[in-house]
C-alpha cells in the first residue's frame, strides 16, 4: 500500500507560510473571529449593530468588524476581535454558528493583484458581484478585498491546496514578469 | 526550386543574430526573427515533410496557420509534436524532424505507397480490413497512421498558466482592420484586447504594399501598437484565438518560446471584432502538391519578412490580381517569372520583364522530389524551380461560424461571406470580403461604430489599392492527372468523385468519407475546393452543397494548456486533516478515503502494515484506542422548524430526541435508498448537529440545503456546515473513561451523567469542548470536539496520559475491523445503489411512521416489497480459513448454471475473534441464518455460513464496560 503523504506535500506552518512573487505577496491571516449568520439580516443588525449588508465579491470591507455576504439570507462576519453572538437560533430571527476555526483566511497583496485573481476566479474584477461567495482555484471560497488587499476564506480542509496552487500562480505571474 | 536568402532586406529578421538548428538531422543555418519555414526555405530545403496516406513528399505551402505540409516534430526536453514550420520560431539550437517520414522525408522508405495509390483510395480501409477481423489489421495501420510521434522522454516545464480576462472590446487579428478597429475602439476610451497569431503584428501590412495617411505602412503600424500599448491596451502577439463558446466567451492559445507550455485565455469581452484576414487558395492542376508549390502570398511573405526568394526561374498562376505584387517583387529580387493568368482580360497590367500567358491554365506539374516545370493546358511546357499559385482567397470566417453565424455565398469573392449579423460580433477587413486598404478601414469603422464616439481618427488609405478580380477557378470533375484537394489527407479529385459515386453528396459525408477537411489543419485550404468540387459533379451550387459544421479549435491546443495547474496535488484535491502534521510525525501511513488524506494505520510499511493493522485492532480491544475523527460532519440544522425539518430528512423519527441527546438515523434518497447514516446530536430546542459520514458531508449539505430551500423557504430552518470548525478525536476501549478523566475535561464521565447516546459540554485549555458518547467501535467510547487549531494540544496530552493505559494510535483501516466485527455497516461498501433500510434490518419507521419524509413512498413499491431482496448479513468460515475476498458473489445452482445471490462487501480478519468475519448482501439473509452457501471469486469456490451481521459482542455490553 502505497503512502499517499509522499504524494501530498506538507500543510504549511501557516504563521511562517508566505508566498512572494514580483508585485504578489500572499500569507495567512490568523486569529480572526468568524460567524456564519443566517435568517433576518435586519433582525442581526440591530441585535449585533453591525451592518447589514456585507461586501460581495472583490467588493471592498473596511475595518477591523465587517461582513461578506454569501447569500440572499446569510452573511460571514469576520472580526479580528472576538464576537460576542452566543451560538444558535435567536428569537429576533437569526442562525449563528462559529466558524473562527474552520474557514482559513488568506491575505494577498501587491500591484498584480489583478493578476492573482485573473488565474484565480471568472469574475470582471471591475464589477463587484452580490455574493462574496465564489468559484476559485477551482474550490468554494469567500473572496472580497479588505482595504487594498485581497482576502479569502476557504474551508479548513482546502487551505493547503489552495496555498499550493497560490504558489503556482505565483510561479506564473513571476514567469509573466520581465526580468 | 532553387531557394536562397537575399543579401539584404527582411523586415523581421535580425542578421545581427545568427542561429543554427536541425532538420532531419541536417545543419540549418538562419536569424532572429526566422520561423522554422523561412530558414528552411533559405537553405533550400524543398522536402519538409510525407503526405499522410502516400507518403508523397511535401514542401512548405504557406507563412501562417493554415500550412498543411510543414509540420515539425520539435525535440528536445520540452518536445512539441506536430508543430506548425510556418509559425514557429527557429532558435540556436533546435531539434526539429519532419513526420510522417521514416527515417526522413528526403528519403522515405513508405515512399513506394505512392506506386499503389490507385489501389488505395479514399475509404479503401472502410472496405478492405473487413475480413476476417479489423482489430487484426489494426495495430499496424495504427502505427503508420497520424501525424507526429509523441515523445516518450517529454519533461513537463509546470503547468500551464490560465488567465481570465474581461475587457470592452477583443480584436482577433492584428492585421490592418484589426489596428484599426483597435485603434477606434481605444480612442472611445474603452479596453482593448488585441491578438495576433503572428509574432509580429501587422498582417498584410507586414508584406503588401500599402502606405497610410501618407507614408508607410510600416510606421503607421509601429505608431498604432505603441499608442496602443501605451494606452494600457493589452497585445498579445502569437496567441490564436481557437473558439469561440457560449456568451461570446473566446478561447485564446498562448505560444511561449522560452520554454513555457501554452497560456490558455478565456477572455469574455463586451465586443469582438473578428479581423481574421483570408486564407489563399490552391490552384487544381496534376500533382499540384509537389514541393516548390507555394501559396503567392506566402512567397511574397518570405521574400519581405524574410529575404528569401523563393526560386529563381517562377511561373506565377493565378485567377485573381492579388498575384500580380507577387510576381513583380519576385522578379524585382532576380527571379525569372512568368505569369500564367486564367483570365483573357480585365487584368492588372504585366509588370515589366514579365512574360504573362492569357486565358491559360496550368495543366500539370512536373517533377519528383521537386518541381522542375508546368506544362499549360495548350501544352505550353514552362521550365520552372518555383510556382507560386493563387486561387483566390478564403475569408477566415471559422469563429464567426462557431458563434452560429451564418455565411452567405458572394460570386464576387468566390468566397463565402458573413452572412448575418452575430450578437456582440463583428467582422472587418478580408474576413468580411474587404480588399482594397480603404474598404479595409472603412469595415473597420463600422465593425466599432456602435460602441461609442472615437477620438481616434480612421486611418485613411493613400496608396494603390488592391483589387480584386477574380474568376473562379475550381477543381472540374473528370480533370486528368492527381490534382490534389487536401494535401495533408491525400484527398484528389478522384477521391471527391468516388464519394459523389457512392452517394456521399452531404459535405458532411464527403467529410467523413474522404478525410478532406480533417487533421491538423482542419481544411483552411481545401475545404472550399473541395465543396466546390461536390457541387460541380453533383449539379449543385457551391452555397448549395454548403459547408461543414465549424467547430472550436481552430488551431490544435495542447491538452496541457486545457489541464492547466489541474495535475498532481491540484488535481482532486484531497482536504486534509487538522493534524495531519502531527500523524505524519507519528509515523502515520496515509490513504485517501472519501476525499479524505487519512491516516490508514501507524507505522508498518509495505509487507507490514497488515500486522500494524491487526496489531493497532487488537489493542484497541484491550485498552483504549485513539482516533482521528475529525473529518465526521457536523452540520448544524438551526431554526424554528428544524425537528420538524430533520424529521422530514430522515428515516428515523428524530424530533422526539431531547437536547443533550444523539440518535443514530438513515437519510434516503428520494428513491428510498439508503443515502448516508450517521447520528444526529440536538443541542437544544432549535438546533442540530448532523454527523454525517465523512466522505458524504458535501452531499448531505447539499441535500440539506436543497429541501430547506424547497420545502422550507426562509425563516424556518438554516443550514450552516460547520465541519471543519472543530477537530473531533475519538476516545474508545475499555479505558477510554478512565483516559479522559486523567486530561481533565471539566465535567462528569459518570454513566448517569453521560449516558451513552448523550452528549456533554466541558474545557481544555480555555477552550469549549463537545463530548459525544456515540461508538463506531462497540466499545465504549467519546468523540472530543474542539476547535480545529487548538486540537493539538489535547491530541498530545490524549497521548502522553495514554501511556499509562497502553493507549494505541489506529488508523482508518483498523477502525474498520472493529466496526465490521460489530456488524456496523458503512454506506456506499456495505450497500448499494439498490439498498433500501428494511435490507439492513432497519424496518420499524417503514412500518410505524406516518408523516411524510424523504424516500417513504419508494419503500411500498412492488420492487422494495419483493421477498427475495438482497439483505445484510454475516458471513463466517472456519477459524483457520483465509478471509473471504471482498466481492466474491454468494452463488445458488440452478441447473448446472450458478447464479448470483448476493455478494460479501466487507470482509477481514478479525483479531480479536481469531478468525476471519465477513459482511455481505444476500437475498433473503435475513431468514437464513444458519444456511451454508457457496463463495465464489474468480473462479475459485468456498463455503460460508450466513449469521448475524455482528459478531463480537451482540448483547452491546462493552459499550457500558
Amino acid at each position: 500500500m502505497r503512502d499517499l503523504a509522499e504524494k501530498w506535500s506538507v500543510t504549511p506552518d501557516w504563521p511562517a507560510a508566505a508566498i512572494s512573487a514580483p508585485g504578489l505577496a500572499v500569507r495567512a491571516v490568523p486569529g480572526l473571529s468568524q460567524l456564519l449568520v443566517s435568517g433576518d439580516l435586519g433582525a442581526w443588525a440591530r441585535v449585533s449593530g453591525l451592518q447589514a449588508d456585507g461586501v460581495g465579491a472583490l467588493g471592498t470591507a473596511q475595518g477591523a468588524r465587517y461582513a461578506a455576504r454569501l447569500a440572499r439570507d446569510r452573511l460571514l462576519v469576520v472580526s479580528d476581535t472576538p464576537l460576542a453572538t452566543d451560538a444558535g437560533w435567536h428569537a429576533e430571527g437569526f442562525a449563528v454558528t462559529a466558524i473562527d476555526a474552520g474557514l482559513q483566511v488568506f491575505e494577498a497583496d501587491g500591484p498584480a493583484l489583478d493578476a492573482f485573481i485573473a488565474r484565480g476566479a471568472t469574475l470582471d474584477p471591475a464589477q463587484p458581484s452580490a455574493s462574496a461567495a465564489l468559484s476559485f482555484a477551482g474550490i468554494g471560497a469567500i473572496v472580497y478585498r479588505h482595504d487594498s488587499k485581497l482576502r479569502i476564506h476557504v474551508d479548513r480542509g482546502l487551505a493547503a491546496y489552495l496555498w499550493t496552487w497560490m504558489e503556482t500562480a505565483a510561479a506564473n505571474i513571476a514567469a509573466e514578469s520581465p526580468s | 526550386m532553387t531557394a536562397s536568402r537575399l543579401a539584404t532586406g527582411g523586415s523581421a529578421i535580425d542578421r545581427s543574430r545568427p542561429l543554427r538548428f536541425s532538420f532531419d538531422g541536417t545543419s540549418v543555418d538562419g536569424f532572429a526573427g526566422d520561423t522554422i519555414a523561412s530558414a528552411l526555405l533559405a537553405n533550400d530545403v524543398a522536402v519538409v515533410g510525407r503526405s499522410f496516406k502516400y507518403h508523397r513528399p511535401r514542401g512548405i505551402w504557406g507563412a501562417g496557420v493554415e500550412e498543411p505540409n510543414a509540420l515539425v516534430d520539435i525535440g528536445g526536453p520540452h518536445a512539441r509534436p506536430n508543430t506548425r514550420a510556418t509559425t514557429e520560431p527557429a532558435h540556436d539550437g533546435l531539434g526539429a524532424k519532419s513526420v510522417n517520414a521514416t527515417p526522413n522525408a528526403l528519403s522515405d522508405r513508405n515512399a513506394f505507397l505512392d506506386r499503389f495509390s490507385r489501389f488505395i483510395p479514399a475509404a479503401f480501409y472502410y472496405k478492405t480490413f473487413m475480413w476476417p477481423d479489423w482489430h487484426m489489421f489494426e495495430p499496424r495501420i495504427r502505427a503508420m497512421a497520424g501525424l507526429g510521434k509523441v515523445d516518450t522522454d517529454w519533461i513537463s516545464s509546470g503547468p500551464a498558466d490560465q488567465i481570465n480576462h474581461h475587457c470592452d472590446v477583443l480584436v482577433v487579428g492584428a492585421g490592418p482592420a484589426g489596428l484599426a478597429a483597435a485603434k477606434l475602439a481605444a480612442g472611445m476610451g474603452l479596453s482593448v484586447t488585441l491578438v495576433d497569431d503572428q509574432q509580429k503584428p501587422g498582417g498584410s501590412l507586414g508584406h503588401r504594399a500599402s502606405e497610410i495617411d501618407g507614408r508607410p505602412a510600416a510606421g503607421w503600424l509601429e505608431e498604432t501598437l505603441a499608442s496602443l500599448a501605451g494606452g494600457g491596451h493589452l497585445i498579445l502577439p502569437s496567441t490564436t484565438a481557437f473558439g469561440i463558446y457560449d456568451h461570446n466567451l473566446v478561447g485564446l492559445n498562448q505560444r511561449h518560446f522560452d520554454g513555457r507550455p501554452d497560456t490558455l485565455w478565456r477572455v469574455r469581452p463586451r465586443r469582438i471584432v473578428l479581423a481574421t484576414g483570408a486564407i489563399e487558395r490552391p490552384l487544381p492542376f496534376a500533382n499540384n502538391d509537389l514541393p516548390g508549390i507555394l501559396s503567392a502570398d506566402a512567397a511574397l511573405a518570405y521574400l519581405r519578412r524574410h529575404a528569401v526568394l523563393v526560386g529563381r526561374r517562377v511561373v506565377v498562376a493565378t485567377n485573381n490580381d492579388s498575384a500580380y505584387e507577387v510576381a513583380e517583387a519576385i522578379a524585382e529580387a532576380g527571379a525569372e517569372v512568368t505569369l500564367v493568368d486564367i483570365r483573357r482580360d480585365g487584368m492588372p497590367a504585366a509588370p515589366a520583364r514579365i512574360r504573362l500567358f492569357k486565358g491559360r491554365t496550368l495543366a500539370s506539374a512536373a517533377g519528383r522530389l521537386r518541381v522542375e516545370g508546368v506544362t499549360l493546358d495548350d501544352g505550353t511546357r514552362l521550365d520552372a524551380d518555383c510556382v507560386l499559385v493563387s486561387g483566390g482567397w478564403t475569408p477566415t470566417i471559422h469563429l464567426f461560424g462557431q458563434a452560429r453565424g451564418k455565411l452567405a455565398w458572394s460570386e464576387a469573392r468566390a468566397a463565402f461571406l458573413p452572412g448575418n449579423s452575430v450578437d456582440g460580433i463583428s467582422v472587418a477587413g478580408a474576413a468580411a470580403g474587404a480588399v482594397s486598404l480603404s474598404d479595409v478601414f472603412a469595415g473597420a469603422e463600422k465593425a466599432v461604430a456602435s460602441l461609442g464616439q472615437t477620438k481616434a481618427v480612421t486611418p485613411r488609405s493613400t496608396g494603390p489599392e488592391a483589387t480584386a478580380g477574380i474568376v473562379a477557378a475550381w477543381p472540374v470533375p473528370g480533370s486528368k492527372g492527381r490534382i490534389w484537394i487536401d494535401y495533408q489527407n491525400d484527398v484528389t479529385v478522384k477521391d471527391v468523385e468516388l464519394a459523389a459515386r457512392e452517394n456521399f453528396v452531404s459535405v458532411e459525408h464527403l467529410k467523413r468519407y474522404t478525410t478532406l477537411g480533417m487533421a491538423t489543419d482542419q481544411g483552411k485550404t481545401s475545404n472550399l475546393p473541395g465543396l466546390a468540387l461536390m457541387a460541380g459533379i453533383t449539379g449543385r451550387t457551391v452555397p448549395e452543397v454548403g459547408t461543414t459544421t465549424y467547430r472550436p479549435p481552430f488551431t490544435p491546443v495542447p491538452l496541457a494548456s486545457f489541464a492547466g495547474a489541474r495535475a498532481g496535488e491540484l488535481m482532486a484535491p484531497v482536504r486534509r486533516l487538522p493534524l495531519e502534521n502531527v500523524h505524519r510525525a507519528s509515523g502515520a501511513v496515509f490513504q485517501e478515503y472519501g476525499g479524505w488524506l487519512r491516516p490508514a494505520h501507524y507505522g508498518g510499511r509495505n509487507a507490514d502494515a497488515e500486522r500494524a493493522i491487526q496489531d493497532e485492532a487488537f489493542r484497541a480491544r484491550q485498552s483504549v484506542a485513539l482516533f482521528d475523527g475529525s473529518t465526521l460532519g457536523k452540520i448544524e440544522v438551526i431554526g424554528p422548524r428544524a425537528a420538524e425539518f430533520v424529521d422530514f430528512l430522515y428515516y428515523n423519527t428524530m424530533s422526539t430526541l431531547k437536547p443533550g441527546r444523539c440518535r443514530y438515523g438513515f437519510m434516503l434518497s428520494e428513491n428510498g435508498v439508503v443515502f448516508d447514516d450517521g447520528v444526529l446530536v440536538r443541542l437544544d430546542e432549535h438546533r442540530f448537529v448532523v454527523s454525517c459520514s465523512s466522505s458524504h458531508v458535501a452531499a448531505v449539505h447539499a441535500r440539506l440545503e436543497e429541501w430547506r430551500q424547497d420545502r422550507f423557504g426562509r425563516g424556518a430552518v438554516y443550514i450552516h456546515n460547520a465541519t471543519s470548525e472543530m477537530a473531533t478525536l475519538t476516545v474508545s476501549g475499555p479505558n477510554a473513561r478512565k483516559l479522559l478523566e486523567t486530561v481533565g475535561l471539566g465535567l462528569s464521565l459518570a454513566d448517569a451523567d453521560l449516558p451513552h447516546m448523550a452528549i456533554g459540554h466541558g474545557s481544555y485549555a480555555e477552550d469549549a469542548v463537545r463530548i459525544a458518547r456515540v461508538s463506531f467501535t462497540g466499545d465504549r467510547s467519546y468523540e472530543v470536539s474542539i476547535r480545529a487549531d487548538r486540537a493539538e494540544p489535547l491530541w498530545a496530552h490524549l497521548r502522553q496520559a495514554g501511556q499509562a493505559f497502553d493507549a494505541v494510535l489506529i488508523g482508518l483501516e483498523a477502525l474498520m475491523i472493529l466496526r465490521a466485527e460489530k456488524g456496523f455497516i458503512v454506506i456506499g461498501k456495505d450497500t448499494d445503489g439498490t439498498t433500501l433500510p428494511h435490507d439492513l434490518g432497519v424496518a420499524g419507521p417503514r412500518a410505524k411512521r406516518q408523516n411524510e419524509f424523504v424516500g417513504r413512498r419508494s419503500l411500498f413499491t412492488e420492487e422494495a416489497s419483493r421477498p427475495d431482496r438482497m439483505q445484510l448479513v454475516g458471513l463466517t468460515v472456519p477459524r483457520d480459513e483465509p478471509a473471504l475476498a471482498t466481492g466474491g458473489h454468494g452463488i445458488e445452482r440452478r441447473g448446472s448454471k450458478p447464479r448470483s445471490i448476493g455478494f460479501v462487501t466487507s470482509s477481514y480478519q478479525s483479531p480479536t475473534l481469531g478468525q476471519p468475519i465477513a459482511l455481505g448482501l444476500i437475498e433473503r439473509g435475513a431468514a437464513r441464518h444458519g444456511e451454508t452457501i457457496e463463495i465464489q471469486h474468480l473462479g475459485k469456490l468456498r463455503t460460508a455460513t450466513i449469521a448475524a451481521p455482528c459478531a463480537y459482542d451482540p448483547s452491546g455490553d462493552r459499550l457500558n464496560a
